[in-house]
Formats: C-alpha cells, sequence, structure tokens
C-alpha cells in the first residue's frame, strides 16, 4: 500500500466503527479490539505520516508511541476538568484525529500540486 | 483479458448445467475431487469419531473409558510427532517422484516406524514420570508390545493417507477412514464383555492392522505404478536432503501449531479452571473441524501444483474459492446455530461457548488465505515463510487471547484467534497487494473496465437486435417441429454479433441464433454460413462433419444478416483450462480434431506471391492503419516493415504444406466431453480459408491457450514466445503436431509465431471494428510484439522447436557415497542455519519445559523465600536452556534479530506471565490501589487532588486517565483484569524500547540483545506491574531513544528529522510530566546530563522538560507539593545516608526473607561491577559509549530528591539499569575480538547469566509469598469495599492485601502495623477491648476489621508485628461477644462490632 493517504481514510473509518460501538452501547469483544486499534495505533498515526519516515517498522513503532502521548495528554486534560466519559474522550481523541488526517489530506494536495 | 481478444462470436455450451451435472464436472477435476474427498474424510472420521466414543460411554465404565482415552492419545500423540512431519513431505513430492516413488513411501515409512518405536519404548519406561496413572502397564509385557506396535502402525496409518492424497488417488482416504471406524465401533460393541478395562483401546487399535495391509498392497501393487506411469513425463525425483529440508522446516511450522492448539487448554484450566476448558475445548474441537475443510482443499493443491508448478496461480486461486464457497455456508450456518449446537451438550455449554464458538467460525475464514499463502510457500519451498506465517499466527493468538483471558474469560481466546487470523491474513494480502506493480494494477482496472464495456456492448447489441430476433424466431417456428422454440437465454459475445439459444421451453437448447450488429459483423456471418455449408461437403470429412454446426437458416432480418445454427453440446476447452484440468490432454485432443481437417485437405505447394500476399500482405494491410492510429511506438511503421521483410524473407519460395484452416482456432471454439478427452464440436468458422499454412492453426490454438491458462495478453505471451523460444509442457502435443507438418520451418519459432500472432489480430479486426480503433488493444496486443521486431540484431534462438526444444526427459542420478550426501546436506544447510535451527529447536524445548511446569506451581506452597520455593525443576531446565541458546545465538548469529527476539520474549513470559498464569489473581497489593484509581475515575470522571487518601495519584494522574480512557472505551467494568496482565506487557514493551535504545547507542548487534537479556534478568526491583512509574519508565527509555538516534551527533536517517524528534521528544515529556513525578525529574536530569556531556545536540531541550516538568508540578500539584516539600527537604541527605535507610532492616526479617535482602545487594553489586568491566574493557578499546556512560551515572542526582518513602536506592537503579546491562554486555563481547568463532564467550555469557538468572529469581520472586492474595482473600476484600458505605473506618492488620481497589474513598483506614509502637502494644495487649473502642466511632456509619493470609505472611516475613500478632487478634476477636463476623473464608475473616454503642 503506498497511498499516501491509506492512514487517513483508515483511521476515519475506525473512528467510524468506534462511535457505533461506543454510542450504541454495545459490549462485545470486537468494541475491546477496535478500542485497542484506535487507541493504539490511529491516534499516533494520524500525525507520524506527516514526518514521512522513511522505515516502516520505526513509523509503526513512532505511531503507537505518539498514540499513547497523546491519548495520555487528552485523557489527563479531561480528568483534570473533571468529565472524563467514554464520549468525551472519544469525541477529543476523534477532533485530534481529524486535526491529523486533515494535514496529512494537506500535505499530500500540496505534493501532488508540486509534482503537476 | 484484453476486450475479450480470444473470444468469438459464441461457443456451443449454452445453458447453464444443472447443479447436479455441474457436481459432476467438478468431480473431474482431480483438484476438487482429491480436495472434496479429504474434506470428507475428515468430516466423516469427526463423525463417527463421536459415535466410538458415545458408544464407548455407555458400554464401558468411566474408569475404563478414561485410562483407554489417555493411552489413545498417548499413542496419536506420539504417531504424530515420530511421523516428522513426512506426511507434509510425501504430499509435496510424491506427485512428481515418478519411478522413485515406491523408494521414497518405504523410506519415509521405515523412519517413521523406527522413531515411533523407540518413542514409544521410551514413553512406557518413563510413564513413572509423565503419567504414573498409566505405569500398570509396565507390569504387563503384552501390553507393551501392543502399545508399541499399535504406535508404529499408527504412524503408517497417517502416513498412508499422504501417499495416497500425493499419488492423487484420494478418494480413497474416506473409504478407507469410513471402513475403519465402522470396524472399531462394531469391535467396541464386541469387545465391551471379553475386555471391560481396555476395550476401549483394543477396539481402536485392532483394526489398524486389517487397513494398513490391504491398503498399502493396493498401493504398492496398483496406485503406485499407476501413477509412475501417469506421471513418467512429469518425474523430477527429490534429493533426499532436499526432501530433509523441507520436512524440517515444515516439521517447526507444525510444532508451532500443534504448540499453541496443545497449550491454549492448560492455560484455560490455570487461569479460569476446568468448567471453562470445558466449555472452550468443545467450540475449539467444533470450529476446528471448519478448519479441516481449507486443509483438506489445500493437500489437494499443494499435490497438483506441485505435478505442475507452473499453473501455482491458478490453483490456488481456485482452491481458495472452492474453499469459501463450502467454507461461507458452512460459517454462517455455526454462527447462526452456535446456540443450538451447543444446546445439544448441555445448558452450560451453550451459556457460556456461544460466543466462543461464533468468533472461533468466524476465525475459519480468514485462515482461507492462511492455508492458501502457507501452500503455495510449500509448493514454492518457501519454507521461512512458511515458518513465519505459523510463528506470527500463533504468536499473535497467544499475544492477543491470554491477556484477553482475564476480561473477557473464553471469549478472550476466541477473540484472539480471529484477531490473529485477520491481523496475517490481511498482512498477506497487503504483502501481495504491495508486490504488484504498477503494471499489475493496470491490468487489474483494465481487465474490469473490458468486462464493463463488453458487457455493455453485449446488451446494446441484444437490444438492437430484439426485433430482428423476434422476427427469425417467428420464421422458425413455423418450421415442423420447431413450433413451440422459445429464447432459453442469450450468450455473451465480444463481437458484433449478438447470439441467443433457443429452443423447446425446458429442454436442452436446440440451436442458436446469432444476428449482426454491423457491417462487419454482417460480413463475418456470411462468411460463417458459407463455411457450415461447405464443410460438411468436404470429401473424407463426413464423420469429422459432426463436429461442426448444422446450419439450420441463414438470411437478413431487421437490415442485418443472421444465421440459426444447430447447438453442439460440450464443454467449452477454455474453461477445461481454467479448471485446472491440466492443458496437456485437451490441447493433443484437439491438435488431432483439428489435424483431421488439415490431412484431408492438405497439399504440398511452393509459396509464392499470391500466397505470400495472402499469408503476410494482407493481414499487414489489415494491421497497418489501426497500429498508424493508435501504437504508442514511434517507429510502429517501421516495425511493420521489418516484420514484412522477415517474414516474406522466410516463406518466399519455400514448399510448404497449405489446407483448409480454421482461422481463429483458440480454447473458446473447441467443445469437449468433460474430461477433455475428446473433441465434441469446433464452432465458429467466419475466418477459415481454404488455404493456410495448417501450423498456424495450432500455433494460435498454443498462444491463447497459454493466455487463458495463465490469463495474460496476447501481446505479452507472444513476446514471451519470441524472447524464450520453447514450449511448455501442456503445449507438447501441438508442439509435436506443429514439427511433423514441416520440421524444416518448425526449427525456427520466430517466423510462425510471428505469423500467427499477425493472422490472430487480422482475424480481430476483421470481427469487429472498435479494436482497430482501441489504443489500449493496439499497446497491449501489438505493441509489446513490435518492440521486439524493432530490436536488432533478431535473437535467433539456440534451440529450435523440434526435439530439442522440447522438456528434457528426466534422467536419474547417480547414485551417490554416503559421504557425498552428508557433505551435500552440510552444504546445503550450512552451519550459519543449522545453529539457527538448534537455537530454534533449544526455545521450542524450553518453552515446551515451561509449560509442563506451570502445572507444577503450587502458590499456596510457597514458603518465606517466595515463588523460587515452588519452582519445578522443569522451570528451571527451562531457563537453562533458554540461557544456552541465547548465549550461542548472540555470539554466533546475533543477525538473527527474529530468533533472538524471540527468546527475549520467551524470557519475559517464563519470568513474567507464570505467577499472572499460576495465581490467577493480580499479585501485589500497590497494584490493587492503582485500580482503585481507575475505580474512582470511572466513577467521578475527574480527581480530587486533596484527596485524603492516594492523593499523589489524583495529582500525577496520566496514566490512570489513560487507563480509565481504555477501559470506559472498550465498555469493560473495571480494570482489574487488564492489570493482571501488565508485567507481561510493560515488559515485552520495554524490550522494544530497549532495542530501539541501545540500537541507537550502537551497531553491535550483539551488545545490544545481550544488553537487553542482561536488563530482564538484573531488573529485580519489582516496578514493572501495573503502575505509574512503569509506564513513565517506559516513555523515558524512548525519549531517551529518539535523543540518542535522532538528536545526537551523528543522527540516524531512518527518522523523522531534527525537528520531528524534537517534538516527539517534548510530547513524550509533556506525557510523563503529569504521570509519573520522579521520572519527570529523571527525564530533566538526563537530558540536561546528555547535552553536558555532548551526546544532544538540541541544547533546548532540557530546559523544554525543565519546564513542562516543573508547570506541572508547581501549578496543577502545587498543593501536594506544598505540603510535602518540607518533608522531602528534611530527607534530602548524603547518598549513603540514604541507602541505608533505603534497605530494609535485615534483623527484623525471618531467614528466608533476609537471604532475599541478601541476594538482591548481591545482584545489584554484581551488576555494577559488571557494567564498570564493560566500561574499561570498551574504554581500553577506545569505544566507550559516553551517552550510555552518563546515563547510567546520572540517576545518582535523584539522592538530592530526598527518600522517596524509602525506596530512592530502587529507584535510582532502576533507571541506571538499562545502561548498566548496556555496559556489562560489553564485559562479555569485547571489540578485539569480534569476529571470533570460538566457544568460550559463549560459555562464559552462559555461566555469567545463569548466576545473574539464578540471582534474579530470589530477588525478584523473594517476596511473592507476600505479593499472591487467594481468591479468597480478593472475596473477602471485595465484600468489604462493596458493603461499606461512605463514611465507613476500614481496621487494617497491614496494608499488604487486595487493598482500596473499589469505591476506596468511601473508607477511613488504620493500619495496626503503622500504628506507633505505644498503640500498637495497647492493641497487642487487649485486642477486643481496644479494637471495639476504635470502631465504635459514632461518627462512622459502619466499621469493619480484616485479617487475610497475606497479612499475616508480611507480618510472619517482615516483622512489622511481632509475629502471631494477627493470629493473636483474629482468635480473640472470634472469642469475643462485641464483635460479629461478617465474612469469613479459609484465608480471610472480617469483623464488625456486635452492638454498635449509641
Amino acid at each position: 500500500m503506498s497511498n499516501p493517504l491509506r492512514w487517513p481514510v483508515v483511521i476515519v473509518l475506525s473512528s467510524l466503527l468506534m462511535s457505533n460501538l461506543v454510542l450504541a452501547g454495545v459490549h462485545t469483544p470486537v468494541r475491546v479490539l477496535v478500542t485497542l486499534w484506535f487507541l493504539l495505533v490511529c491516534t499516533g498515526m494520524a500525525f507520524v505520516p506527516l514526518f514521512r519516515i522513511p522505515a516502516l517498522s520505526i513509523e509503526l513503532a513512532l505511531g503507537v508511541v505518539t498514540s499513547i502521548a497523546l491519548d495520555t495528554v487528552v485523557a489527563t486534560t479531561i480528568v483534570v476538568a473533571g468529565g472524563l466519559s467514554a464520549r468525551s474522550g472519544l469525541f477529543a481523541l476523534q477532533a485530534i484525529c481529524l486535526v491529523g488526517c486533515a494535514l496529512q489530506a494537506r500535505a499530500w494536495a500540496q505534493a501532488r500540486g508540486a509534482r503537476v | 483479458m484484453a476486450l475479450r481478444a480470444d473470444a468469438l462470436p459464441g461457443v456451443g455450451l449454452r445453458r447453464g448445467p444443472s447443479p447436479l451435472a455441474r457436481a459432476r464436472a467438478r468431480l473431474q477435476i482431480p483438484l476438487y475431487r482429491n480436495g472434496y474427498a479429504l474434506v470428507a474424510s475428515s468430516g466423516l472420521t469427526s463423525g463417527l469419531g463421536l459415535v466410538y466414543w458415545l458408544v464407548a460411554a455407555r458400554a464401558y465404565s468411566v474408569t475404563a473409558v478414561g485410562v483407554s482415552a489417555a493411552l489413545i492419545s498417548a499413542m496419536t500423540l506420539l504417531a504424530n510427532l515420530c511421523q516428522l512431519n513426512l506426511k507434509s513431505g510425501l504430499n509435496r513430492f510424491l506427485p512428481r517422484a515418478g519411478t522413485t516413488t515406491a523408494r521414497l513411501v518405504t523410506r519415509s515409512y521405515l523412519l517413521a516406524l523406527g522413531v515411533s518405536g523407540v518413542a514409544s519404548l521410551v514413553f512406557v519406561a518413563g510413564l513413572g514420570i509423565w503419567s504414573p496413572r498409566l505405569q500398570f502397564l509396565q507390569q504387563r509385557p503384552e501390553l507393551v508390545l501392543w502399545f508399541v506396535a499399535a504406535t508404529m502402525v499408527w504412524t503408517i496409518f497417517v502416513l498412508q493417507d499422504s501417499v495416497l492424497a500425493g499419488i492423487r488417488r484420494a478418494a480413497w482416504v474416506p473409504l478407507e477412514n469410513v471402513v475403519y471406524a465402522v470396524v472399531k465401533i462394531v469391535l467396541l460393541f464386541a469387545l465391551a464383555a471379553a475386555a471391560p478395562t481396555l476395550g476401549t483401546f483394543v477396539a481402536w487399535t485392532a483394526p489398524l492392522l486389517l487397513l494398513v495391509v490391504p491398503v498399502n498392497l493396493l498401493l504398492f501393487r496398483w496406485l503406485i505404478p499407476a501413477h509412475v506411469r501417469g506421471t513418467e513425463d512429469r518425474q523430477q525425483p527429490v534429493a533426499p536432503w532436499r526432501l530433509a529440508r523441507y520436512v524440517a522446516a515444515d516439521y517447526a511450522a507444525y510444532l508451532i501449531i500443534t504448540a499453541t492448539v496443545g497449550v491454549l487448554p492448560l492455560v484455560v484450566l490455570a487461569v479460569l479452571g476446568p468448567a471453562s476448558n470445558a466449555y472452550y475445548y468443545v467450540s475449539w474441537s467444533i470450529a476446528y473441524g471448519l478448519y479441516l475443510i481449507s486443509s483438506g482443499m489445500g493437500v489437494s493443491m499443494i499435490t497438483e501444483a506441485s505435478l505442475d508448478p507452473a499453473r501455482l496461480v491458478g490453483y490456488r486461486r481456485q482452491s481458495t474459492l472452492e474453499t469459501a464457497r463450502l467454507m461461507v455456508p458452512a460459517v454462517a450456518l455455526v454462527v447462526v446455530a452456535a446456540p443450538l449446537i451447543l444446546d445439544l451438550l448441555g445448558d452450560g455449554y451453550s451459556r457460556e461457548g456461544v460466543t466462543l464458538l461464533r468468533l472461533m467460525a468466524l476465525s475459519a475464514l480468514p485462515w482461507i488465505v492462511f492455508v492458501s499463502y502457507t501452500n503455495a510457500a510449500r509448493v514454492e519451498r518457501r519454507m521461512k515463510a512458511v515458518v513465519g506465517a505459523h510463528a506470527a499466527l500463533c504468536g499473535l493468538v497467544l499475544a492477543i487471547g491470554l491477556p484477553l483471558l482475564g476480561p473477557l474469560g473464553i471469549d478472550g481466546i476466541g477473540v484472539g484467534w480471529l484477531a490473529a487470523q485477520s491481523a496475517v491474513a490481511a498482512a498477506i494480502v497487503a504483502g501481495r497487494l504491495a508486490r504488484r506493480s504498477h503494471r499489475d494494477w493496470e491490468e487489474d482496472a483494465f481487465r474490469a473496465l473490458s468486462s464493463a464495456a463488453a458487457w455493455i456492448r453485449m446488451w446494446w447489441r441484444r437490444l438492437t437486435s430484439a426485433g430482428a430476433l423476434r422476427e427469425v424466431l417467428a420464421e422458425l417456428r413455423r418450421r415442423p417441429g420447431r413450433s413451440g422454440w422459445v429464447v432459453q437465454r442469450h450468450l455473451s459475445t465480444v463481437n458484433d454479433v449478438a447470439a441467443s439459444a433457443v429452443g423447446r421451453p425446458g429442454a436442452e437448447p436446440a440451436a442458436l441464433v446469432k444476428r449482426s450488429a454491423s457491417e462487419s459483423g454482417d460480413r463475418a456471418l456470411g462468411l460463417h454460413a458459407r463455411a457450415l455449408s461447405t464443410l460438411p461437403r468436404l470429401a473424407g470429412l463426413a464423420g469429422w462433419a459432426r463436429m461442426v454446426p448444422r446450419l439450420l437458416a441463414s438470411g437478413r432480418a431487421g437490415g442485418r444478416a443472421y444465421v440459426v445454427e444447430t447447438r453442439v453440446p460440450g464443454t467449452p476447452c477454455e474453461r477445461l483450462l481454467r479448471n485446472g484440468l491440466g492443458g496437456e490432454r485437451p490441447l493433443a485432443a484437439a491438435a488431432a480434431a483439428i489435424g483431421q481437417l488439415h490431412q484431408a485437405t492438405g497439399a504440398t505447394t511452393t509459396v509464392d506471391e499470391g500466397l505470400l500476399s495472402e499469408l503476410v500482405d494482407i493481414p499487414l494491410a489489415r494491421l497497418g492503419p489501426a497500429v498508424a492510429g493508435s501504437s504508442g511506438l514511434a517507429r510502429a511503421e517501421t516495425a511493420l516493415g521489418r516484420l514484412r521483410g522477415e517474414l516474406r524473407g522466410v516463406l518466399k519460395g519455400r514448399r510448404v504444406i497449405t489446407a483448409r484452416v480454421h482461422g481463429d482456432l483458440c480454447p473458446g471454439n473447441i467443445l469437449m466431453t468433460p474430461d477433455g478427452a475428446a473433441v465434441r464440436g469446433i464452432v465458429d468458422w467466419e475466418q477459415t480459408r481454404e488455404r493456410g499454412l495448417p501450423q498456424l492453426d495450432l500455433l494460435q490454438l498454443l498462444m491463447t491457450a497459454r493466455m487463458t491458462a495463465q490469463r495474460r495478453e496476447m501481446g505479452d505471451v507472444v513476446a514471451e514466445m519470441l524472447r524464450n523460444p520453447g514450449w511448455q509442457a501442456p503445449e507438447r502435443p501441438l508442439a509435436g503436431a506443429i514439427r511433423r507438418l514441416d520440421p524444416d520451418l518448425a526449427a525456427d519459432t520466430r517466423p510462425l509465431v510471428l505469423l500467427a500472432w499477425l493472422h490472430h489480430l487480422a482475424a480481430n479486426l476483421g470481427k469487429s471494428t472498435r479494436y482497430g480503433h482501441s489504443r489500449v488493444w493496439i499497446r497491449r496486443n501489438v505493441d509489446p510484439v513490435l518492440r521486439i521486431v524493432l530490436r536488432q540484431p533478431v535473437p535467433v534462438p539456440a534451440t529450435a522447436p523440434g526435439p530439442a526444444a522440447l522438456p528434457e526427459p528426466w534422467r536419474a542420478p547417480r547414485r551417490r557415497g554416503l559421504g557425498e550426501r552428508l557433505a551435500d546436506v552440510r552444504a546445503a544447510i550450512g552451519a550459519a542455519r543449522l545453529e539457527a535451527a538448534a537455537a530454534l529447536g533449544a526455545l521450542c524445548l524450553a518453552v515446551f519445559l515451561w509449560l509442563v511446569s506451570l502445572d507444577g506451581i503450587d502458590p499456596r506452597a510457597m514458603t518465606d523465600l517466595g515463588l523460587v520455593s515452588v519452582l519445578p525443576l522443569t522451570f528451571v531446565l527451562a531457563l537453562l536452556a533458554l540461557t544456552a541458546s541465547f548465549a550461542v545465538l548472540v555470539r554466533r548469529r546475533p543477525e538473527r534479530n527474529s530468533l533472538l527476539a524471540a527468546h527475549l520474549l520467551a524470557l519475559i513470559a517464563f519470568l513474567h506471565a507464570t505467577p499472572t498464569i499460576v495465581y490467577g489473581t493480580l499479585r501485589y497489593s500497590w497494584a490493587w490501589k492503582h485500580v482503585g484509581i481507575v475505580d474512582y475515575l470511572q466513577r467521578h470522571g475527574g480527581v480530587a487532588p486533596r484527596i485524603e487518601y492516594l492523593s499523589v495519584y489524583h495529582n500525577w494522574p496520566g496514566f490512570f486517565g489513560l487507563d480509565t480512557l481504555l477501559t470506559e472505551l472498550a465498555g469493560l467494568h473495571d480494570t482489574l483484569q487488564l492489570a493482571v496482565w501488565g508485567p507481561v506487557f510493560v515488559n515485552v514493551l520495554n524490550l522494544g524500547a530497549l532495542v530501539f535504545l541501545f540500537s541507537g547507542l550502537t551497531r553491535d548487534r550483539r551488545v545490544v540483545w545481550l544488553g537487553s537479556w542482561l536488563f530482564f534478568i538484573a531488573n529485580w526491583v519489582g516496578q514493572d506491574y501495573f503502575s505509574p512509574q512503569a509506564f513513565a519508565f517506559l516513555l523515558y527509555l524512548v525519549v531517551l531513544g529518539v535523543v540518542v538516534r535522532w538528536l545526537g551527533q551523528r543522527s540516524a536517517d531512518d527518522g523523522p528529522g531534527r525537528r520531528g524528534a524534537l517534538a516527539f521528544a517534548v510530547l513524550l515529556v509533556a506525557t510523563i510530566a503529569p504521570s509519573h513525578a520522579l521520572t519527570g525529574v529523571m527525564v530533566s536530569v538526563a537530558l540536561t546530563v546528555l547535552v553536558l556531556a555532548g551526546v544532544c545536540r538540541a541544547r533546548i531541550l532540557p530546559f523544554v522538560a525543565v519546564a513542562i516538568t516543573a508547570l506541572w508540578d508547581l501549578v496543577f500539584a502545587a498543593d501536594f507539593v506544598g505540603r510535602n516539600a518540607g518533608s522531602t527537604l528534611e530527607q534530602v541527605r548524603l547518598p549513603w545516608m540514604t541507602t541505608e535507610s533505603s534497605l530494609a532492616q535485615v534483623g527484623e526479617l525471618s531467614s528466608g526473607q533476609a537471604l532475599v535482602a541478601g541476594v538482591a545487594r548481591g545482584l545489584v553489586v554484581a551488576v555494577v561491577a559488571l557494567a564498570a568491566v564493560g566500561a574499561v574493557r570498551a574504554m581500553r578499546a577506545g569505544q566507550l559509549n559516553r551517552a550510555a556512560a552518563v546515563l547510567a551515572a546520572a540517576p545518582l542526582l535523584l539522592f538530592a530528591s530526598g527518600d522517596y518513602d524509602g525506596e530512592i536506592l530502587f529507584r535510582v537503579y532502576l533507571f541506571a539499569v538499562p545502561f548498566l546491562a548496556f555496559l556489562g554486555a560489553q564485559a562479555f563481547i569485547g571489540q578485539s575480538d569480534a569476529r571470533r568463532r570460538s566457544w568460550t564467550p559463549p560459555a562464559a555469557s552462559a555461566v555469567a547469566g545463569t548466576l545473574l538468572l539464578g540471582a534474579f529469581l530470589v530477588a525478584y520472586y523473594g517476596k511473592e509469598h507476600q505479593n499472591y492474595f487467594t481468591p479468597s482473600e480478593v472475596a473477602a476484600s471485595r465484600y468489604v469495599y462493596t458493603h461499606g458505605p461512605p463514611g465507613s473506618l476500614l481496621v487494617e492488620g497491614t496494608h499488604n492485601y487486595p487493598a482500596q481497589f473499589k469505591n476506596y474513598e468511601r473508607f477511613r483506614y488504620v493500619t495496626i502495623a503503622r500504628e506507633p509502637a505505644a498503640s500498637r502494644a495497647r492493641l497487642l495487649a487487649r485486642p477486643a477491648a481496644v479494637l471495639t473502642d476504635w470502631m465504635s466511632d459514632s461518627a462512622l456509619s459502619a466499621a469493619y476489621l480484616i485479617i487475610t493470609r497475606s497479612q499475616k505472611v508480611e507480618v510472619d516475613e517482615l516483622g512489622s508485628l511481632p509475629r502471631g500478632s494477627l493470629d493473636r487478634i483474629e482468635r480473640a476477636l472470634l472469642a469475643s461477644p462485641h464483635f460479629r463476623v461478617v465474612f469469613r473464608n479459609r484465608d480471610a475473616t472480617v469483623f464488625s462490632l456486635a452492638k454498635v454503642r449509641g
């Protein structure tokens, strides 16, 4: 997969799935898996591809670490504000992911424009 | 296929056959026939096996069934292990073993017999060790003999099925298995009275002899000789060493999956108990039946593709689709009917196992992809891929399933299987997609567009010619016997003709009506009608003409031409080729059929200008305008000119045979019997000519057959033929026929291939004008060939397509001596692979020993030496094997990253998963408190920085916030079960961080891996549980890794660049600061010293780190810091004074704990000494790593931050130990002997590693007697925290129990062991009276006192109270009328006051 927009697409789809599971109150093992995927991979991968890291393994590893860091910062902020819940956490993370995806799309569009 | 250039307007079979006929047709294809046979065999065997055990359960006593079942299990296990995976090797290599088939089978049998004989004898001899209940066997020699013989015969029984599959006679497999199953059931009844004890075992084994002998007679007398005859021309005997390599690698994969499948029930049993294991095992067994569908079809695919490797892609696709066709409905059925299926087994199964069964059933779908991939890799002998895929799958199953076992129960394993299967399948698919070139994508897109365009055109033609069809049909109905004819179906066509099948309703179609849609269609149908009326009248071809459709009517309707012809029944050759029938037989039959026409009409002639024009100029004239307008080649016209010159030069004046030719002979125009043995019809004659070169018919068929079978384009195929002259195996009948027609002309394939290509293109251009206008068609079918024509000099093949160009007959290899063969084996395998294989074997052995050891660990039997006091010998052996293997591997093969990582993961599993699996509860009281903080955040949504208890966590809540977020989003009730696996998770992540960090410090992989190993056996301080420290420490390692890799003096170029690295580092510091106070300080210290030492170029980073940390500590946590700053400053002393206060007072400890403390200190000293030696060695070599050295020393500065509740020494060691380990690794691996292959360094590493490991076990596990909480204690604690109302008092003996994990803020806590000495003395003197006084405060809403087993253990071992104090208090309260017991079990008692004073 070499499409530069692959991560934004994956992240947006994961985010939609996550919303469905949380808002519908689904309690299944699938929700646990999707949550792990979303929290440990998606948040970070919304931003890490912007750095154009040549090694895939490094990119993924940094993606996971960045995910953990961003999740922690978001969770801490909400906890301090006193409003931590599944919905508040999810919406905050989705907003952050959206920003990352938008930046990736912008970078892609700029690169495309430069080539043309 | 591009615009279906090879397809023609209509083929003979015009109506879809019935499902039964389709099924019959499928069974004619060996791939499906053998696959179905193996699937059926699996299903029947499972079903009849169930019947067998049902009968056994009713006819025999439970004890008898149990003993026999154990013997049968042992026998099958031994046989499966001792067949050495030869069954896979036989399946892979027998298809082409040719004359060596019998020898290969015999040798395999002998080897398996020998191994199984020895193994079964060893098993019987060692029954006292591994199965004392079966020791009665040793008392009866006849039983020993029977068991050994049965195991040996069972091994043959296993292998013979593979032999049958390998020689494509798998149809016998279900037959023999059904016979065997029925006979053993009959025997079961018969022996019920005669052998009530071992009848079940005897009935299972006795029929083996009855079957093994006749089946092998059948094999050796008839089936193998027939196979040899049938594959004589394709035989390719395999060298023994090649077989050995294949089998060895595949055996590793087999062991990996077998071990995983075998281990999971043991783990479920250990963690969740026997009932859950029963539910798990039943669900797994049912789902396993689904897995067997893929496996059976996969075996057949291996056999077929091994016989004809060129068609691997096609076979793989077909077997995958066929498996999916069977699997999808089966999985859907199981998913839907899961409750009903399990209900048959009882309420418990349907209640507990439904989700698991559904998950397991769903996991069978991605398994299709896995099986397809690994089987293709087996055919291609890519055994690394096979082993790697199995290791990845099983590793993921364990990595995902085991942690989920706690939160989800047995469903967690189902999630593990489904997620792992899906992930591996996704990786396989992604890998395939990634390997596809731009051109592949283009091809697929083009095919899809072509299909869509053809479909649209077909419908357009159909609509525009609908009126003509009605007209023609009305005309037909007026003829006798055709009054009831209707249109039965419309046919797909790709040219300017629409075709429909007509006939009586419900009957087979009787005729085809073809209508033109353009002028070229008119022309084509005119020629076709003329040919149909001419061909039957040709002399000497009366019989042959039955293969040609009969013309029923022709004319014009709706202004366009039409033709009505009889429908010729038969299966298109095209379909046979695509279905994997094998091309040789149908192509031979086709060559013979068209050969009759050529022979009857042939004549010898000289190529004059007229014939030259027909053969070369006219087709070129048709091609020229199209090329001029649409070719992508700048010199296309030059190429056409050269082509003309070349062809005319070869043909002019030559004596050739000319005959009537079909002109467009392709597999789609030939109709055959379902087995491809005979031709039933040849259709679509609009390109026929009276005078043409018969070779061109044959070559066109050959080229289009290759296109069909390999799904390629004409241009691509012809270009390949020009570049690599020669034929593929299935094409030999056609090649032979071409050569026989004119050996001289056939000596050089190039002109003939070019002519056939030219005529094929001209035919297509004549069929429809759209080809000529299609740039894509020209660029894909014309340009590749013209490009070759343009090349100079013209490549002349070294060999002509005569006999010399045909595949070489196989010659038997010269028999070689044993020495030569051994040398071959050594050379082939190589020392590197041998060492890696040995390491893998040792790793597997170690894992096996560890798994065996788990069952023998009884945590209740621990003494004051902790877990180490109950570790069985097998656990120690496992660690020894692992250490030795790692020491050798890291020294001699440091490039084997995966294998080394596997060793480290195994070490982590041994050390940290053992307590988790064995205890089944969360260990260590502080972990329970951390769970309590998450519980608080879940209930309140925020922190309370000034809360009375555990307020530090409310001031640094990062870790808990993250965990709460995870728990909430995942929909989990609490985080307890995630916390259980905390140490394993943390250490696995630490491994990744260490490798990342160390790789930035050195390029020597030995130091990276050995340093990581040393870290794990030196880090005994236990800060790796579910805690903020563990979390922040992980991030600390990553921050340092980012700095040394990408912000150092020599930055690696594999990262995000300097700015990106800086951003990552800042983000991580910002994560650490609110998560753990001390780590925030430490990271600032570390970054500062790195800058001061000149290691880090980003000088701003320490300032940023200090600013972020200070901002958090002094703003958000200001209140906490303010309250504690004074006491912290008071604790700041000289390091050695702080050290003294940190160390336990050995005088108060039990003897075991004193030893533990001493060993822990010794381990610290040893690690520091080792690091010093390493540093000196590196310094002498001038290669001391400055970053490692300063980072090892920097944590000493933490002594300036106070004594951290007496723990500062341990934290200093924690932060230093990664770099001590890194330096220590250099003590074993000096720079000067980097290339030495001596065994001394590995031996030294192993010995030192073993000593350190021994010390680690004592130091790390030494407090486990206190850290272990029984389920009974958890139940008591849960009672208190669930029932206590807000404002309750909880009196506890010590802190050491599952404390504060739920509703913790509701309580005030009084800990007896922490009371002032005077208060403690009063309490111990008069427990009931003092406690009554404490607990009867009217302000309390309730008061409880809890005394648990673990509190007593702590008191006895650490001396925090006089030994036996808590027992005495408990007895006193039990005897007191003022107290009542509100909860009590074997390990805990909870008291409250019997009457609260008003």
